[in-house]
């Protein structure tokens, strides 16, 4: 039935968002992390992407969340040379993430889980109208 | 008594159907909101008018939109026919306009259709 394959499509769209906020909460509980040995390679920013999948079985464009990637780039240093990470000249590698971005990234993921809430929303008082019929 | 052979019915039935499969699509759309190059799509509007005088009853037929087009034989892939994709990203408060708009014509049209059977009932004296 149609409705229900509504409903699936936006309850496939809302475990995509889950895994974005997932990947999310990653980067904003590492924001401080360094490495344990000197000089060596912090965390670094994980992002996720998605793209479009015909499902089969319901015969519509779902959505689909790849897997984690790490954003290359340069990395910040920082003068700390107590840190037990720290190289010769007393510098750490900082982790490239800038909590606002993921903040705002935070927000965008939120807000699209809202919106596949509200078609499910949607595709409920739909089917509830169809059973009212019996009713007659 | 067969209520799909009266035309108001068939037509609440088929308008019903539409709405159901709309509804697909901008599930579809509002799933795949943060895809990167996913372009959203739609159906065609119906025209409710042509459905109830039965002009739009058969088989879909590609839109002739200028005069020098030559009208064909509707093709196997009826799915996809009346589908209209659209251009640039998904905008999400369209789409959300869209699937209320859609749920309140599918309550409008069930309740169209209660209103019919009620008549319907009256008429044979229920």
């Amino acid at each position: 039935m149609d409705l229900n394959t509504s409903m699936q499509l936006a309850f496939a769209g809302m475990t995509a968002q889950g895994q974005r906020l997932k990947v999310i909460a990653e980067n904003l509980a590492n924001t401080e992390s360094t490495s344990r040995t000197p000089g060596g390679e912090p965390y670094r920013r994980k992002v996720i992407s998605f793209h479009a999948v015909l499902d089969k079985t319901l015969g519509a464009t779902s959505v689909a969340a790849g897997k984690p990637v790490e954003v290359p780039g340069k990395l910040e240093t920082k003068w700390d040379p107590g840190n037990p990470a720290a190289d010769a000249q007393g510098f750490i590698k900082v982790p490239n993430i800038s909590p606002v971005v993921e903040l705002m990234d935070m927000r965008d993921a939120q807000q699209s889980y809202q919106a596949n809430l509200n078609v499910i929303d949607a595709a409920k008082s739909m089917i509830s109208h169809t059973l009212d019929l019996l009713r007659g | 008594m067969d209520l799909s052979q009266i035309p108001l019915f068939k037509a609440m039935a088929q308008k019903l159907a539409w709405l159901g499969g709309r509804q697909t699509v901008l599930a579809q759309n509002v799933a795949n909101m943060n895809t990167p190059g996913y372009h959203g799509s739609d159906l065609k509007p119906i025209d409710f008018g042509k459905l109830l005088s039965g002009e739009d009853s058969g088989p879909l037929k590609l839109v002739a939109t200028s005069p020098g087009h030559i009208s064909t034989p509707a093709s196997g892939d009826q799915g996809n026919a009346q589908k209209v994709e659209l251009q640039g990203p998904v905008q999400v408060e369209e789409q959300m306009m869209k699937v209320s708009d859609t749920a309140t014509q599918y309550a409008f049209t069930t309740s169209l259709y209660q209103k019919q059977i009620a008549l319907l009932k009256a008429a044979i004296g229920h």
